[in-house]
């Protein structure tokens, strides 16, 4: 048959023997052969595959019994309170701490509803008034400064100078007559150049600046208390000059008088 | 030569269980089913035992009954006018379950001596021989083995083996080719005056 075959051809292979086999017993074989339970029981892993399944399915068919019958409307909490011992004393201690201090801040929280819905209240209160006392109130005017205790500059400021004691804190106003001094002032050429004297210096400086010469004529205005009110360049040989002949005389002081007074005076350059 | 001859004559001597008989089992009927392995009961025993015989006689004869068993079951699935002849279908059968048992469990294997069995009448070199080629088949490798065993003993041809064996016919050559080489540079080793003659 094959080349290979006469490799062993030389040695007889059945030599190797085979003992004769046991006796079977062929009829309760072929019954094994043949029953159901025997080809049941061939199949131990299917078996217990199958009984694997049903078990699970039972299982889960089980679950869903229970979660389907479980009530779900109402929900129920049971609050064991702890039975006894050190623990449980202390337990029960803090829980009914905990119950007094919710109390507490139950009560807390309706006062604060209280002050609310009373703030409410008299925030509607006050609105409502304002919206009546808007409609029936006239202007009221400003009230005048009459008395001298309420008399000041501001006061005078705010009210344009119209009160009767304003008068003193107005800039262009007459001067209020002091009953000591005399009514007008006596213009003679003393007082006239005491009061220039203190300026003399800045008029002649005017002089020094410029390099014109000519006389610088200037009507000079003042007021009671002796500060000058105004000065007027009648003449003049040079307007600069002029102009710094006035800026000088104008902070000159003179004495006081009831009523001020006026005068002409010459500066020689 | 002679050896073709013998084989010949082993196979002859080795009938077939006739058709009436075979189609009585198929229908299930006890006695035919009876006989069935009553005819076939040695030559499945003759297989489990050069395949498995180290692992001891009483798990041969585990899978000598489970063999017959799973023949019985599936008679009616045999096919008389196809290919194979009932003995190939019975020793495919037996081959399958012999492998299975030692693909679940290998562990097991190889525990017992193998040997071959001491009949009182043969002479004592035929009984020194004969353990020498046991020992020697049971050192092949499993896939050789069992393509020597069917060849050798079973006088399957090497497309039945291929059947059986659900591998091509090249691989069983292979694989017998192989297999004679190493049993008989085993038995060579173990009793070089065995082929004294044929060198």
């Amino acid at each position: 048959m094959n080349d290979d075959d006469d490799l062993l051809d030389d040695i007889d292979l059945h030599a190797w023997r085979v003992p004769p086999p046991a006796a079977i017993d062929r009829p309760l074989l072929v019954m094994r052969a043949l029953s159901p339970a025997a080809a049941a029981a061939k199949r131990p892993r299917l078996g217990w595959l199958l009984a694997g399944i049903v078990l699970v399915n039972a299982a889960i068919v089980a679950l869903l019994v229970i979660l389907l019958a479980r009530p779900t409307a109402t929900t129920t909490r049971i609050i064991e309170r702890p039975a006894g011992g050190a623990v449980d004393a202390k337990v029960h201690d803090v829980l009914a701490r905990l119950e007094q201090e919710q109390r507490r801040l139950e009560g807390k929280l309706s006062e604060i509803q209280e002050l609310r819905d009373l703030v409410l209240e008299l925030s509607e209160r006050v609105r409502k008034c304002e919206q009546r006392d808007a409609k029936r109130e006239p202007k009221v005017p400003r009230q005048r400064i009459d008395n001298d205790a309420t008399c000041d500059e501001v006061s005078c400021v705010l009210q344009n100078y119209n009160a009767s004691c304003c008068a003193k804190y107005r800039r262009d106003a007459p001067p209020v007559a002091s009953p000591s001094l005399p009514e007008s002032l006596d213009w003679n050429r003393g007082s006239i150049m005491n009061g220039i004297a203190s300026v003399k210096a800045k008029v002649m400086s005017c002089g020094v600046s410029s390099s014109v010469h000519g006389t610088v004529k200037v009507r000079v205005v003042v007021r009671p208390d002796g500060l000058v009110r105004d000065v007027t360049v009648e003449a003049t040989p040079d307007p600069a000059l002029g102009k710094c002949v006035e800026a000088a005389v104008v902070r000159a002081v003179f004495p006081q008088t009831q009523l001020g007074g006026s005068f002409t005076y010459p500066v020689v350059f | 030569m002679e050896r073709a001859t013998a084989l010949r004559s082993r196979s002859a001597a080795r009938a077939e269980l006739d058709d009436l008989t075979l189609r009585r089992a198929q229908q299930g009927e006890r006695a035919a089913l009876d006989a069935l392995v009553a005819r076939y009961h040695p030559v499945v025993h003759a297989l489990v035992w050069r395949m498995a015989c180290a692992r001891g006689e009483s798990h041969v004869a585990d899978l000598v009954q489970d063999a017959l068993i799973r023949v019985l079951q599936n008679v009616a699935r045999f096919d008389p006018a196809g290919r194979a002849r009932l003995s190939t279908w019975i020793l495919t059968i037996t081959t399958r379950v012999v492998l299975n048992d030692r693909r679940r469990d290998t562990s097991r294997d190889s525990k017992v001596e193998p040997t071959s069995y001491i009949d009182p009448q043969t002479a004592a070199a035929e009984r020194e021989l004969g353990a020498a080629i046991a020992r020697a088949v049971i050192e092949l490798p499993e896939a050789q083995r069992i393509a020597f065993v069917l060849r050798e003993y079973h006088d399957l041809d090497y497309g039945e083996i291929a059947k059986v064996l659900d591998v091509d016919v090249g691989t069983v050559k292979s694989r017998l080719s192989r297999a004679r080489a190493a049993v008989r540079d085993t038995l060579l080793r173990a009793h070089p005056d065995l082929f004294r003659g044929a060198r």
